[in-house]
């Protein structure tokens, strides 16, 4: 749930970072105060100074996420993030020559299980072998360190170091003290190059816990997965990030080995660091570290383009929660101009208390205890959809929620105005403004923007784009996309209430 | 201008002769005197005694901040709730002058955004506006803290809009368990009030009146501005817009800590279960920590950030996640208040593991006041939160915050000056004397998952069953 929350803030702000304005010109102020390098291997480096604290904000994202994965793989993308963590050949062990034969030992052992519990669960094999396994995994352990960058890290005052695996890309972040760039820099090189997947069982699992506690204990959790599984026939964004039950089960380790080969390239990475700095010290610090990684052969976009939809399609989800629902139309993903558009919408509807589906359907109507609209989801990098998330108050069905909404959003198309977008516009360049504030959000949209669209210009460009819709677009992307064949309609029923 | 004694140049100064040189410090110390050069906060003092804190920001931005002293640690039994609702009732009534959702329009139309929350200790109400509508920020906040409108009708729709979210919490287990930990720890008052369908039935526009009557006056209202406007124009500002507010004293929730230490002491051991059918169980063990100017937070502090608190290296983490496999998520926290602490430590497994990470959790709380932590693990706690005190200035929301901290609790001035030798200061054997002595306080455990735990559990405590009303 919180999760899911979380995701309309970001995709709120992510919406909503530009410029038309003339208090602070923000397409300037990008364009000055953003240096962007290329290393000759290709990794774009994004550099920014500013603030008075001498802090630095480190993201590298991976143009790679689970969109790139197959339907055996779905969930390998997540799973090698958690893998980064667990140090390299010389970080992490006490004698990586030793540690070596046991982790191969280990990945046979591993595999022959997993192999003879899909083929054949009754072998008495398995029950040996995952004695052995748990006795190499002990004496793995006493020749490991586990989570060496968090001791490194935390040590070196570092704070929120994290990671994030999103269906169209892969981040890795933290903020250190700015004298500790260089720390930074040779550890997250090394991490790169030579990762080892020390403890990759015990992780699998903590993986799937993690599944657990975001899809299978909460209603809107699994709406959410639900949802997007419906929406999309055979494009790859119809898959949870986090991958399928079953594929977590039995994700080979080899599968996550080749998919780091494939992915893990410096043509698909962007550096950013945002803070106190000298930007010219800034690069050649991470040109040292970062200008050897080999660059390999960039595997291309995936193929599978998602077909027209021509109905409706619709699923109910049965959970122990109170009930919810969620309506999507698909569309086209930036930088269309039908894109922007939908950004509008989205704002016109539903953010803030003055936007026209919380002003009716919470504050006059009395239908629902929360309501959402937002543009771009699940992914931004191939078509996606303009949803709308809602829940009823207690006595109110979903049905006559539904119903409101579509009204609500009938009365937009009629009512749009200049005026409206105006106040669209304002919202967005303050936000836009109110979010320079700090390292971490600035770098995440640098990153974002840079490794999703290829140029983190479309961020700095972004409100005089938005500037140039019209009311005539709004009727033309509206007439366009939201249509009922076009729609996917899911919905949280309360299992407690269903005799 | 009264300018608070609080120089940040003072602290740099002070911290770098203050940190002890004799400590093992495995690493290259970060340099702590970014700290002179920290953008200094300015403090005012408006007749009605509304405390005003001034930082300048370079981008055009206003962000206003007012903290009112009252929020849910000030609840009972009676009324748990009311903080909530007063808030919602705040954002969706609005003003004399801005009524109803005409609050919200007005400054949504200007791109403007404002969020009234209700927390433990202080109710927020924060307004972000670009600098050029600072006239009409500081007019919605001087309205909404002297002319709130508290008609029936929005009374009413608040009330259910609280009531909806809380019921929509309870679903998820974690929310779920932690209200439950709350309740039993602190019988009911303050961090343990339950808001009810009753509690908030009883809550109508009268109890709203007599309470922001109560609460939005002079000396109980602390004012945070950033912004582009110089501090001359912002006063000016204030003073206008915030005159009419009437004096009153700052107000301060109590609490009856020995009965909440005999209600824990006789919960002790007790595993209560809250029957939940999921796959994954959630546990909760937890106690009452001690106020905000105990002398051994510091100790508390870094027995937290060794036990769980300290990411991947503490060792719950370390225990149950890194080694084990069996859970994701695993932390504890320390959090001490003006009057009030708490201690909570989480895990969230699988059914089948739930016995096992139990043992795990409880021997691992034990192990802290029955050995010391060994050298290792407290030069690096201690060089972690030195190193990472930068963050705690990074922004300009850290550092009105600090002062906000400082206002509300009554700190000494010197209490950011200090705060990393006192941390040098603890020793290992500190550590195990606070621990123990909050820990033998008694220690609550409760757990969400499946009914069929109950055996599970039982080889652990006693076991009680606590049905949930849907």
């Amino acid at each position: 749930m919180k999760k899911f929350y979380i995701c309309f803030v970001l995709i709120f702000l992510m919406i909503s970072v530009n410029n038309y304005s003339t208090e602070v010109d923000t397409t300037e102020y990008f364009k000055t105060k953003v240096v962007e390098k290329r290393l000759k291997n290709g990794i774009v480096l994004l550099m920014m100074d500013r603030g008075f604290s001498p802090t630095l904000a480190f993201h590298i994202s991976f143009r790679v996420g689970s969109v790139d994965e197959s339907y055996s793989t779905s969930g390998a993308a997540h799973i090698l993030e958690h893998m980064l963590f667990k140090g390299t050949d010389k970080l992490g062990t006490k004698d990586y020559q030793k540690e070596k034969p046991i982790l191969n030992r280990i990945e046979a052992v591993g595999e022959t299980i997993d192999r003879l519990r899909l083929e054949n669960p009754g072998s008495g094999e398995i029950k040996k072998l995952e004695a052995e396994l748990k006795s190499l995994e002990v004496r793995q352990s006493e020749l490991a360190i586990s989570s060496p960058y968090d001791m490194l890290y935390t040590s070196n005052g570092g704070v929120m170091f994290n990671a994030s695996t999103s269906r169209d890309m892969t981040g890795y972040y933290i903020q250190l003290p700015s004298d500790r760039i260089e720390l930074w820099a040779e550890t997250e090189s090394a991490r790169l190059k030579n990762p080892v997947f020390r403890e990759y069982y015990k992780e699998r699992d903590n993986v799937f816990e993690e599944r657990l506690m975001r899809y299978q204990t909460s209603g809107d959790g699994l709406l959410q997965e639900a949802f997007f599984a419906a929406a999309y026939s055979a494009h790859p964004y119809r898959h949870p990030t986090i991958g399928w039950e079953s594929n977590i089960k039995y994700m080979s380790i080899n599968d996550i080995r080749k998919f780091y080969n494939t992915y893990y390239i410096p043509s698909r990475m962007t550096i950013t660091v945002v803070g106190k700095q000298n930007p010219e010290e800034t690069y050649n610090t991470i040109k040292k570290y970062f200008e050897d990684i080999k660059p390999r052969p960039e595997p291309g976009e995936i193929k599978i383009i998602e077909p027209e939809q021509v109905g409706e399609k619709r699923i109910s989800v049965y959970f122990k929660s109170r009930p919810s629902i969620m309506i999507g139309w698909k569309k086209p993903t930036a930088p269309a101009k039908d894109d922007y558009a939908f950004d509008i919408m989205q704002t016109a509807l539903g953010t803030g208390k003055s936007s026209r589906l919380y002003k009716s359907l919470v504050l006059e109507k009395k239908l629902a205890s929360a309501v959402y609209a937002w543009n771009g989801a699940p992914g931004s990098r191939y078509d996606n959809m303009f949803i709308v998330y809602a829940a009823p108050v207690a006595g109110v069905s979903l049905e006559t929620l539904e119903k409101e909404i579509y009204s609500e959003m009938s009365r937009f198309r009629k009512e749009i105005d200049s005026a409206e977008i105006d106040r669209v516009k304002n919202l967005s360049e303050s936000s836009f403004i109110f979010m320079l504030d700090n390292n971490d959000g600035i770098a995440g949209q640098l990153s974002y923007y840079q490794t999703v669209f290829k140029d983190w210009r479309y961020l700095a460009n972004y409100l005089e784009n938005l500037n140039k819709v019209s009311v005539e677009d709004i009727y033309s992307a509206f007439d366009k996309y939201i249509k009922d064949n076009n729609r996917t309609v899911a919905v949280l029923l309360d299992d407690r209430s269903v005799k | 201008m009264k300018k608070l004694s609080v120089s940040l140049a003072i602290f740099a100064l002070v911290i770098l002769f203050s940190w002890d040189k004799t400590e093992a410090e495995p690493l290259k110390s970060i340099k702590t005197d970014f700290l002179s050069a920290l953008p200094e906060v300015k403090k005012h003092t408006l007749n009605n005694g509304v405390n005003l804190l001034y930082l300048k920001d370079d981008l055009p931005v206003t962000v206003i901040y007012a903290s009112i002293s009252f929020g849910k640690l000030y609840e009972n039994s009676g009324n748990a709730g009311i903080t909530e609702v007063l808030c919602k009732t705040l954002t969706i009534a609005g003003t004399e002058s801005y009524p109803g959702n005409s609050l919200n329009q007005k400054l949504e139309s200007v791109g403007g955004e404002i969020n009234i929350s209700a927390g433990w200790e202080t109710i927020g109400i924060e307004i972000k506006v670009l600098s050029k509508y600072n006239n009409l920020a500081f007019d919605i906040l001087g309205d909404l803290l002297k002319n709130p409108v508290f008609e029936g009708a929005d009374v009413n729709s608040a009330k259910q809009l609280v009531m909806e979210k809380i019921k929509r919490d309870m679903d998820e287990p974690e929310e779920t368990g932690v209200l439950k930990l709350r309740e039993i720890i602190f019988g009911g008052s303050g961090y343990g009030t339950v808001p009810t369908e009753k509690s908030i039935g009883n809550i109508d526009s009268g109890s709203l009146k007599l309470l922001w009557n109560k609460s939005a006056t002079g000396g109980n209202v602390t004012i945070a501005v950033s912004s582009s406007e110089n501090e001359s124009e912002i006063i000016s500002l204030a003073e206008k817009k915030l005159s009419e507010i009437v004096k009153g004293k700052k107000e301060y929730y109590t609490i009856d800590r020995e009965k909440i230490l005999s209600d824990i002491k006789s919960s002790s051991g007790i595993i209560y279960l809250i029957p939940r059918e999921l796959e994954q169980a959630t546990i909760y063990i937890g106690t009452c920590a001690p106020e905000i100017k105990y002398n051994g937070n510091y100790a508390l502090y870094l027995m937290n950030y060794i036990l769980g608190g300290g990411s991947f290296n503490s060792r719950l983490m370390n225990e149950i996640r890194v080694r084990r496999g069996m859970a994701y998520s695993v932390y504890s926290l320390v959090r001490n208040r003006r009057s009030a602490g708490i201690f909570i430590s989480f895990v969230q497994t699988r059914n089948e593991s739930a016995g096992e990470v139990l043992s795990l959790m409880h021997e691992n709380i034990k192990k802290m006041y029955n050995e010391p932590v060994s050298r290792e693990e407290l030069a690096w706690a201690k060089e972690s939160v030195k190193n990472s005190y930068v963050f705690r200035f990074n922004d300009i929301d850290d550092l009105l915050g600090n002062f906000l901290e400082i206002d509300y609790n009554d700190l000494d001035a010197g209490y950011f000056r200090d705060y990393l030798a006192n941390i040098n200061g603890v020793t290992a054997g500190q550590i195990v004397d606070e621990s123990r002595k909050m820990f033998e306080q008694g220690l609550i455990t409760v757990v969400v998952g499946n009914r069929n735990l109950e055996k599970v559990l039982s080889s652990h405590g006693k076991v009680v069953i606590c049905e949930q009303e849907k």
